[in-house]
């Protein structure tokens, strides 16, 4: 009885213990939490700053890199993490016990960095950021990039020029997903698109030097690098050493924090802003007294001040930043032009425009004050294009219509030219003047153009700053101006306004409003709801796939299905169909189109996934062959018919497809006729294809051996992504594709196919628990991973996923290389410097003595950085040399300490008998004094190098790839710090015990105890 | 065979050798013998260039080895040195000390070195040692080798400097045996020693250096008989002294009783005597110390072995001042003390000096 007492005390002191400790880890839910917390920016970032200034109180610790932070917040080491929004998102998306608290800190400009005094760069980069801000590649980019999901990305495919100078980019490929590194090797990403992008514009290859963060500036200035484009923040600081180009996306930074327990259920993926729910603003009347955010002196600004006097201005200089301050809740009305906003709505779905304006203003386009000439005869021109209805007309193509591809302006008509009218005009205002495809197009620009037919002149277009219009005028650098210039008071004072050309409403942009009940709430509701957009409602049909997250396999034929049918839905595209089955699970998505008969064999062994509904497309399938080798497919067909005649069909149909059998049958391959390449997908999964004990077996892989038997052919396999198999097709790489290819007209045009030989089913599965069907349901939880497959799982996704091992290959080559050859250099050096040291000659050993206290001296990155980035500022170099020099130096300043120290440590009597006996100075060194002073110094030696090899750990700053970068782009991929420190770590260990073994033999052949042992032995 | 003229050599402003003249012979064993830091071991490092020599003549078959064309590392290799402090190559093995010279300077082959060096080996007595290394040697077995050594060299002329200076008294016949025999055999040598005796029976020839000079030269006979000057006769009479400058009456009371002690040890003095010239220095100082801190003592203690005889000597420069006069003592009790101990005192002042003699009774 005491006994059970004393237990159940134990067990209660336990648990009240771990509860405890749990307990301890400080949760973070707002900012105000945050005052005392423990805080991680990273180094020299913007954050740095925000956090000094935000929390005073908190203890902020930095960091190099986000991983290292991320990896101290999870060992509980930090609470929060302040870091930009881009960088945040890719965290928690790889993290899922992490989360991004939705109100932003502080909304930064990213942009492009320039060495000072390289206008030419500068304007040429700011052109080509203004073009492709119009032409939506910038916001194409962005999409692409900035996901929520783990969905892999879409690279655009930028063709670069192979001649020419190359364009060298500085980059910090830790930076997920501004950039980083890819499987290959490249450096990729939304800057490195970026950076790719720029170069196809100017003409120039493009070259990546990958390096930290706080080396790159260094780099620019030293010409190493020609841009910096590596999402970095434009602070006044870095404006004192480097010029930015205008911004190319406005980077929020973002606490990142780990997740509560409720935050878990409802915030996850929420978007931004969603958390906190701020009475919505429905009228114009309720902006007055909210925050409202406005552009520094556009009319709206104005008009917003008159109208609503109580209420809190914030002023930007930017309509996409407004857009993103009301998103992420910082502002709750944004006062502009409606035909911006209108755009604005277009792109954010979250923001919709009030009915009711605010102001209505004219807009009219701008004249110098004594032109009146001009003034009057544009005056005409307006006048007759509103009497023709031309202006209406205009106004219809550009602003009511919302266009979703940017119209084309009418050729101009030339032939009455008689002068030049010099018009300028501010090319980011969409759709008014804006860049798209390279060109400036929009209203103005149109009108300009009517305008230049009617006074039959050939206008000319300048393309300037808004506030720099009114002084080009006022100079008489422009004729006129058309820039959606609102007309105010204080212009007119400037400049002369003609008549209006257009009626410019001012409104209010605000956030739409949500639906009332909580998502949690909604899930418990029977009858489900078609018109919430909710991702956990249950699916009863295939019809209730029209708004939910689906996943479909890349380039398949579902992809193309699931675009047509469920256009509302988010459709996430997985390259292989593990990764689809896995996002399933795993709720990624809310429900995956698949092939039925793939599908079935997945639930034979998995009983959380359902499918739902029947077959929603029977697709036939057949083999697919290059289109010039119409003889194979002939010959396919007819073995095809052979088969279905003779029963062998039948025989495996019926085995794979009904029995689910993964007996392969042998099927005795001939060699007469060479080889038959067949494309396959290896995973695809019973019963078509799958690798099991290492071979390739299922009913696409019998088909295509026996069609080889067949043919008398020997049969090779080409494993390959589903999305490459036609490619690779068409360019005869591969003789036929045997991967259950579904007809598709697209198809068609690329590959002919064979007959039908299968007609598959394409099914949606579902997780179970997410499929409403009547009855009992059963119950089925993802069981936590063990110890041993976590570790699996970690070790696949950090070493083998992407060929991961060839990056630490490669790093590790690199490092064995710098340690080497820098040992061998240092000890030459060294050698030399220690020679000179021990001269009697002042001009020798006063140079020794200064260059070692100073080597010494000195940290060796400083040394590393200095030689890169300094004594090799204007020389193009390679890095590892570099690094070779650097340790190199350093080492030797040490070994010629070393070496002095042996030498001086063997008796001057050995000198002097050596001497004596008639040794010249230099056979006595060589002869008596080395000797003993290798075996003296080599212990120490031995240390040193040791040192050495840890030392070049460091290379990274000057972009070179050793092993710890490998490791560090790996761990900037997976978050995981675990594979990579460790493998990193027993690496440098094995490298360290490998070269001291050879010191240590090196050791035993020198010392003649040993040496006399050994012949006693023998 | 070897002509030195005016050989002087200075280390700074330090004169050691000052004018050196002499003529070594074929077949000559000179043995050089003379108070410590007078130049002996110097000297003989002035002819095999060890030291450059400052000034004057060194010829070798007629040939100035200190002209600048005179090929020093050649003339080297036929005048091999054997050194106080042994110098065996650590590195090497017995067998490898003798023969890195014959091979790498006489391009010797490795067979016929060996064969040399093992023969030299049994001539020193050392042959079952060839394969092990010096550490692993007794100084005498070293010393042994490193004779062994410069003769694999086949040198005209040995020298010597101080070859048993290192070693345990046990182990110092063992070497002057191996000298001997070379002696006997003809070699030529110079030999720098403190052992008189040995110097006595295997030279033709002694050199007393004193004072960086040559002092006196002649037959073993002569020097050691009936030396013709003053400091010779002092030296060869084995008189020896041991000197001690006080300059303040803070000076170091222990070092200077540890000297006094090493003296008397190395004059081998019974026990008592000893206690009782330290007891008799203690007072003496005791009387002394009004005065040191104006004027510097300095003792000299001196044993003459023939006539049994200690005497202390106290010179003090500055005015004229006998501290033992009764008139000067707080009290008596030290002098009392001191004529005990002592069988004469006496005190005379010579060129502003004040010198107190004191002869210590015999006991």
């Amino acid at each position: 009885m005491k006994k059970a007492r004393l237990l159940a005390l134990i067990c209660l002191i336990l648990v009240t213990a771990v509860t405890g400790c749990r307990e301890s880890g400080k949760v973070i839910t707002g900012f105000d939490d945050a005052k005392n917390a423990k805080i991680g920016v990273m180094t020299g970032s913007t954050g740095e700053a925000i956090a000094a200034a935000r929390f005073p109180k908190a203890q902020v610790k930095s960091f190099d890199d986000i991983m290292d932070a991320v990896a101290a917040m999870k060992s509980g080491q930090l609470d929060a993490i302040i870091t930009s929004y881009p960088l945040a998102l890719q965290v928690a998306k790889k993290n899922p016990e992490l989360w991004r608290l939705p109100e932003p800190l502080d909304n930064e400009e990213t942009a492009i960095a320039i060495k000072k005094g390289n206008d030419e760069l500068l304007t040429a980069v700011n052109r080509i950021i203004t073009e492709i801000k119009g032409d939506g590649t910038l916001e194409s980019l962005k999409k692409r990039w900035f996901k929520e999901d783990l969905a892999p990305y879409e690279e655009m495919k930028i063709a670069l020029p192979k001649e020419g100078k190359a364009l060298k980019i500085g980059v910090s490929a830790t930076r997920e997903p501004f950039s980083f590194v890819d499987k290959n090797g490249r450096v990729t990403g939304h800057d490195g698109e970026l950076a790719r992008i720029i170069g196809a514009k100017l003409h120039r290859p493009v070259e990546f030097s990958d390096m930290k963060f706080m080396a790159l500036i260094p780099a620019l200035q030293s010409d190493k690098v020609d841009l910096i484009i590596t999402g970095m923040t434009a602070t006044d600081e870095r404006r004192k050493t480097v010029d930015f180009s205008q911004s190319y996306f406005t980077n929020a930074q973002v606490m990142l924090v780990k997740k509560t327990g409720e935050a878990k259920t409802t915030t996850a993926s929420a978007p931004v802003g969603s958390a906190h729910q701020n009475e919505d603003i429905k009228a114009l009347e309720q902006i007055d007294g909210k925050r409202i955010a406005v552009l520094s002196g556009s009319a709206g600004d104005m008009a917003a001040r008159k109208h609503f006097p109580n209420a809190q201005f914030q002023v930007l200089t930017a309509a996409a930043d407004a857009a993103l301050a009301i998103k992420a809740n910082k502002a709750d009305a944004f006062i502009y032009d409606k035909s911006v906003l209108l755009n604005l709505v277009e792109k954010n779905q979250g923001l919709i425009i009030l009915d009711e304006p605010v102001d209505k203003l004219e807009v009219a386009a701008a004249i110098k004050r004594d032109n009146t000439a001009l003034l009057s005869s544009i005056n005409d021109v307006f006048h007759d294009l509103g009497k023709e209805g031309a202006l209406q007309r205009l106004r219809l193509k550009w602003i009511d219509s919302k266009y979703a591809v940017t119209p084309q302006l009418p050729p101009v008509n030339n032939a009455q030219v008689t002068g030049v009218l010099k018009m300028g005009t501010c090319a980011n205002l969409e759709p008014f003047s804006f860049q798209a495809e390279g060109k400036i197009t929009g209203l103005d620009i149109e009108l300009s153009q009517l305008i230049g037919e009617r006074l039959g002149k050939k206008i000319e277009l300048l393309d300037m700053n808004f506030e720099a219009l009114i002084p080009a005028l006022q100079s008489g650098k422009i004729d006129f101006a058309l820039s959606n210039f609102n007309v105010t008071e204080e212009r007119k004072k400037l400049v002369l306004f003609t008549l209006p050309y257009i009626e410019n409403d001012i409104s209010a942009l605000v956030r739409r409003s949500t639906a009332p009940e909580s998502p949690g709430a909604q899930a418990l509701v029977g009858p489900i709801n078609e018109t919430a957009s909710n991702n956990s409602t249950k699916i009863t049909s295939v019809a209730d796939l029209s708004d939910k997250r689906i996943g479909v396999l890349l380039g398949s034929v579902h992809d193309t299905y699931a675009l047509e049918h469920y256009p509302k839905a988010t459709i996430l595209q997985y390259k292989s169909p593990s990764d689809l089955v896995l996002a399933v699970k795993s709720g990624k998505v809310d429900a995956g189109i698949y092939t039925r008969e793939t599908l079935i064999e997945i639930l034979r062994d998995d009983s959380e996934l359902g499918l739902v509904g029947e077959s929603i497309l029977a697709a036939p399938i057949g083999m697919g062959f290059n289109r010039d080798n119409g003889q194979l497919r002939e010959k396919f067909n007819e073995f095809l018919r052979q088969i279905q005649q003779n029963g062998v069909y039948g025989d495996m149909v019926e085995r794979w497809m009904t029995k689910g059998s993964t007996q392969m049958p042998e099927i005795a391959q001939g060699k007469a006729n060479g080889v038959l390449v067949v494309g396959n997908v290896s995973d695809k999964g019973l019963p078509f294809t799958v690798v099991k004990d290492n071979q390739l077996i299922g009913f696409d892989i019998e088909l295509a051996e026996r069609f080889a038997a067949y043919l008398d052919k020997d049969i090779k396999f080409a494993d390959m992504e589903f999305g490459s198999l036609i490619a690779a097709v068409s360019t005869g790489k591969i003789d036929m594709i045997a991967s259950t290819l579904m007809f598709t007209e697209e198809r068609k045009k690329k590959v002919d196919f064979s007959d039908q030989y299968y007609a598959m089913g394409t099914n949606v599965f579902a997780l179970k628990k997410n499929i409403a069907v009547p009855g009992p349901m059963a119950e089925a939880r993802t069981p936590s991973l063990s110890f041993m497959q976590s570790i699996a799982n970690s070790f696949q996704s950090n070493i083998l996923q992407e060929n991961r091992y060839l990056l630490i290959w490669d790093g590790l080559k690199t490092t064995v290389i710098i340690s080497v050859l820098a040992t061998v250099f240092g000890t030459l050096l060294g050698a030399l410097v220690c020679f000179m040291r021990m001269s009697k000659n002042g001009a020798l050993n006063v140079p020794a003595k200064i260059y070692i206290s100073i080597l010494r001296g000195t940290p060796v990155l400083v040394l590393l950085m200095l030689i890169f980035y300094v004594v090799f500022a204007s020389v193009s170099i390679d890095p590892v040399f570099v690094a070779i020099i650097a340790f190199g130096m350093n080492f030797a300043a040490y070994v010629a300490e070393i070496f002095r120290t042996g030498i001086e440590g063997v008796d001057t009597g050995q000198t002097e008998a050596g001497i004596a006996m008639g040794f010249t100075r230099v056979s006595t060194f060589l002869y008596i004094v080395l000797p003993q002073t290798v075996r003296r110094i080599l212990p120490i030696f031995k240390g040193e190098f040791i040192s050495l090899v840890k030392m070049t750990s460091i290379v990274g700053y000057i972009a070179v790839q050793d092993l710890t970068k490998a490791s560090d782009i790996i761990r900037s991929r997976t978050f995981d710090a675990f594979f990579p420190l460790v493998m990193v770590a027993i690496l440098y260990f094995l490298i360290s015990w490998i070269l001291m073994q050879s010191l240590e033999y090196l050791e035993r052949t020198t010392d003649p105890k040993f040496k006399r042992r050994k012949v006693r032995n023998a | 065979m070897i002509t030195v003229e005016h050989l002087s050599k200075k280390f700074g402003d330090l004169v050691v050798l000052k004018d050196i003249t002499i003529e070594i012979n074929k077949g000559e064993v000179i043995s050089i013998i003379g108070p410590s830091g007078t130049g002996k071991s110097t000297f003989l490092r002035c002819l095999n260039l060890l030291d450059r020599p400052s000034s004057g003549s060194i010829s070798i078959d007629g040939v100035n080895i200190l002209e600048a064309k005179a090929d020093v590392p050649k003339v080297r290799q036929k005048m091999n040195m054997v050194f106080q402090s042994f110098n065996l190559f650590s590195h090497l093995s017995v067998l490898e000390n003798l023969t890195i010279g014959p091979i790498k300077l006489r391009a010797m082959n490795k067979q016929e070195a060996e064969q040399k060096a093992l023969n030299l080996l049994k001539l020193v007595g050392l042959a079952e040692k060839a394969d092990n290394y010096p550490d692993e040697l007794s100084g005498g077995q070293k010393q042994r080798v490193a004779i062994a050594r410069c003769l694999a060299m086949d040198p005209e002329i040995i020298l010597f400097d101080e070859p048993t200076s290192a070693l345990d008294p046990t182990m110092v016949s063992e070497v002057l045996s191996v000298i001997r025999r070379l002696a006997k055999e003809g070699m030529t040598m110079a030999i720098v020693t403190h052992e008189m005796d040995f110097a006595r029976d295997v030279s033709n020839r002694v050199l007393y250096m004193d004072e960086g000079l040559i002092y006196e030269e002649g037959t073993p006979q002569q020097i050691f008989e009936n030396p013709r000057k003053e400091k010779t006769r002092a030296f060869i009479n084995r008189i020896r002294s041991c000197n001690y400058q006080i300059s303040s009456p803070d000076y170091d009371l222990y070092a200077m009783n540890a000297e006094i002690e090493a003296f008397c040890e190395k004059q081998i003095l019974p026990r008592k005597t000893r206690h009782n010239l330290l007891l008799l220095v203690e007072e003496l100082l005791q009387l002394y110390n009004p005065f040191l801190r104006t004027m510097p003592l300095d003792l000299t203690l001196s044993y003459s072995e023939k006539k049994e005889s200690l005497e202390l000597v106290c010179e003090s420069k500055g005015e004229a001042v006998n501290p033992l006069a009764h008139n000067l003592l707080p009290d008596e009790l030290g002098l009392i003390i001191i004529n005990n101990l002592a069988a004469s005192i006496a005190y005379s002042r010579v060129n502003d000096t004040n010198r107190v003699i004191v002869l210590m009774k015999k006991s």
